[in-house]
């Protein structure tokens, strides 16, 4: 399956760049393992990168840093390629967690443990992650999430099941790359729940006061 | 499209003379000899010889696509991947080893840890030498992302990010190995080098903080004093127009 919804070229370049704060690059990396479409345009910026670095001015090495290079290499056998990412390939089997999330959530859908934080809506926290929140959540189908703007950054990736709001309809691999300027307010689809893994540099703002209760039981 | 070189731009490699399968690469070759070593320095300033190259682009596709000095270190990998040569590996380390550093330092990595993630970038070249595909990538942007890897792993700390860039590279390494013929993929640096070079002053400065301060995008805000819309949409409009210079038919 190709996701319809991609990583913002902001995103990409600040990806690239190694500068995305930790929590959105595991949901980038993410979506990236599923889409070959972005990991083109990320090569793209990974050229930049490349242009920009031998760009600099620089004099020639020491030779004493020649002679330790040397020295080193005597050590160090080749590798050959690898094998094939049978890891990575067996994305049809819907179960598989993708890779970059099994760190923190382990491989398999099925075996999650979901906490119920709010009526219609489940989810697991990453632990111990710096730069930003990191979660798992699991939403009844057909329901109405309160309508919310962000005031970071938010990446959302689809992992089973779907929604819709005024951005379009969101299924399994595509992203929702959010900012401040967005005010949004998803419906999940009918069927199976929405299961989607999210991540934050900073903490969501929902509008209206029944939302505003609704907030700390989301505990975003 | 047959295309005449405008008057002038002879200085400027590559120049396009006959159809997209023929191309002028004006091969820029400056030799240092030190030490007895001799050292192959690809310059902007030494132009040695006009090489044309004839071949398909089905069949090599880097071979047409690559820019000279791309075309020299992919000459250079395959010496190193091959015959495990030692000259062709120093010719590649005199170049981009002092670049690396700069970067990583730049980046804030203190020297002696520089030093350390650079002979790291290097061994991992070594190592991966057979890893390296031209038709997908020049070899200063496989460094570029060796280096920007191993800073993410050893000074951002993030434990993951190299198994997960492996898993990735892997992913398009298999892909490109199933793939008949290679989309646009590489890319005349100059071009591109060209193209960083005209970007507006606001756009050029944000993509230096990205790439060589590694700054996220709500820290350029903060010390720009810049609204987090503008920074992103700034680095949007900047990346559309290097990805049409890359993408541009020449």
């Amino acid at each position: 399956m190709t996701p319809n919804h991609h990583l913002d070229d902001a995103t990409l370049l600040s990806y690239s760049a190694g500068a995305l704060p930790a929590a959105l690059a595991v949901v980038a990396s993410a979506h990236l393992e599923r889409c070959a479409a972005c990991r083109t345009r990320l090569l793209d910026a990974d050229r930049i990168g490349g242009v920009l670095m031998q760009q600099q001015r620089v004099d020639l090495p020491s030779e004493d840093a020649r002679a330790a290079m040397l020295a080193l290499l005597d050590v160090e056998p080749a590798i050959r390629p690898p094998a094939p990412p049978v890891d990575i390939v067996a994305e049809a089997d819907p179960d598989r967690l993708p890779s970059a999330l099994h760190p923190w959530f382990g491989q398999s859908l099925r075996a999650l443990r979901w906490r119920r934080v709010a009526p219609g809506v489940q989810r697991i926290l990453a632990r111990d992650i710096s730069g930003g929140d990191l979660m798992l959540l699991r939403i009844a189908p057909g329901s109405k999430l309160p309508l919310h703007s962000h005031r970071g950054n938010e990446l959302t990736m689809i992992l089973d099941g779907a929604y819709d709001d005024m951005l379009g309809h969101f299924g399994p691999g595509d992203v929702a790359d959010l900012d401040g300027e967005t005010n949004h307010q998803p419906v999940t689809s009918p069927g199976v729940p929405c299961i989607c893994v999210a991540a934050t540099d900073a903490p969501l703002k929902f509008s209206g006061w029944v939302a505003r209760t609704l907030q700390p039981l989301f505990g975003f | 499209m047959a295309m005449e070189p405008p008057p002038g731009c002879i200085q400027n490699p590559p120049v396009v003379v006959g159809s997209r399968w023929k191309r002028t690469f004006r091969w820029a070759v400056h030799a240092v000899v030190a030490d007895g070593n001799m050292r192959m320095m690809v310059s902007d300033q030494a132009v040695a010889e006009v090489t044309p190259l004839r071949a398909k682009r089905h069949v090599s596709p880097s071979l047409n696509n690559a820019a000279p000095d791309a075309l020299y270190w992919s000459a250079q990998m395959a010496a190193v991947s091959v015959k495990r040569d030692r000259a062709s590996f120093m010719h590649i380390y005199d170049h981009f080893a002092p670049r690396l550093q700069r970067y990583l330092r730049n980046l804030g990595v203190p020297e002696s840890m520089a030093d350390e993630l650079v002979q790291e970038a290097l061994l991992t070249l070594w190592r991966k030498a057979a890893m390296f595909d031209p038709a997908r990538a020049s070899l200063s942007t496989w460094l570029y992302r060796v280096a920007r890897n191993l800073y993410i792993d050893h000074v951002r700390r993030q434990p993951h990010w190299l198994p997960i860039q492996d898993g990735l590279d892997r992913l398009d390494h298999a892909e490109s190995a199933r793939l008949d013929s290679q989309p646009e993929s590489c890319v005349d640096q100059d071009i591109l080098k060209q193209a960083i070079d005209r970007l507006p002053p606001v756009q050029a400065k944000l993509v230096r903080m990205c790439y060589l301060e590694s700054k996220s995008h709500s820290e350029i805000s903060a010390e720009l004093d810049m609204p987090l819309g503008s920074v992103k949409s700034s680095l949007r409009r900047a990346f559309a127009k290097l990805q049409g210079s890359m993408r541009a038919p020449r």
